[in-house]
């Protein structure tokens, strides 16, 4: 593979992968990092790599997969509890890993629910009912009395 | 429990068959490139326009929720990514008996 066409893969979907990172973790400063041994495994595992367009939705999934897989591995514990008073953009940091993973995949990389499911490794159900769950939970309590008074 | 079902099923035949179809798409797409069908109808459908609102508004307020990442933050990122891949080539070619 070269550099050229990995450059233009980085190109068109680096901010996709670090946005990925940064909505599971929400620290800026490791996301470089996650990112780049998460394509070097991907090489290292499939040997031969070519990113042309045709095969990049399907590198972007993999690549996906195992940043998620490697947030899951590495991540701390005890979990911190998050205060429910926080600021309205923090809101997303309350939900689950899943279902951050899920609202990401699906709203800033339009990934579809069979692919969401393969990164995952859920069933199609269970990320149809994750993001229905995230929805009503970020946008559900304020939107309601906006919506009551427009209907 | 019967009175419950009676109020349901009216509540739902009165809806507008579009206003079903409405939600499928915002959840399906998003808000891109709505299909002709729809922006017709919620120009004419004085009953699926507020339903039309209701779920560009949650859209909207989901999105801005979601943390976004643009591609001009990242250009020294894209560059040290690409120093770790060179080096990693390098480091194969010549450590690798394939």
């Amino acid at each position: 593979m070269s550099t050229k066409l990995l450059k233009q893969f980085l190109n068109n979907h680096l901010h996709e992968l670090i946005g990925f990172s940064y909505a599971l973790s929400g620290k800026m400063q490791q996301c470089e990092d996650i990112v780049a041994d998460s394509i070097l495994a991907y090489s290292f595992d499939k040997g031969k790599v070519t990113f042309d367009e045709t095969r990049n939705r399907n590198l972007l999934r993999d690549i996906s997969k195992l940043i998620f897989g490697r947030y899951l591995s590495k991540k701390d514990l005890p979990i911190e509890e998050k205060s429910q008073e926080e600021d309205a953009k923090d809101r997303f940091f309350l939900l689950s890993d899943f279902e951050r993973a899920i609202c990401f995949l699906r709203h800033r990389m339009s990934l579809d629910i069979a692919e969401i499911s393969h990164i995952i490794d859920m069933s199609s159900y269970e990320v149809i009912s994750a993001l229905s769950n995230s929805r009503y939970f970020l946008t559900g309590s304020e939107l309601e009395k906006s919506n009551e008074e427009s209907l | 429990m019967k009175r419950v079902f009676d109020e349901d099923s009216e509540k739902v035949s009165n809806l507008c068959p579009f206003s079903r179809q409405i939600e499928v798409y915002c959840e399906s797409v998003g808000k891109k490139d709505p299909p002709d069908f729809l922006t017709e109808h919620y120009e004419n459908c004085e009953k699926c326009r507020p339903y039309f609102i209701k779920y560009g508004n949650e859209l909207e307020r989901l999105e801005s929720l979601i943390p976004k990442v643009l591609k001009e933050d990242i250009i020294e990122e894209e560059i040290n990514i690409l120093k770790i891949w060179n080096q990693f080539r390098r480091k194969k070619s010549i450590f690798s008996f394939d």
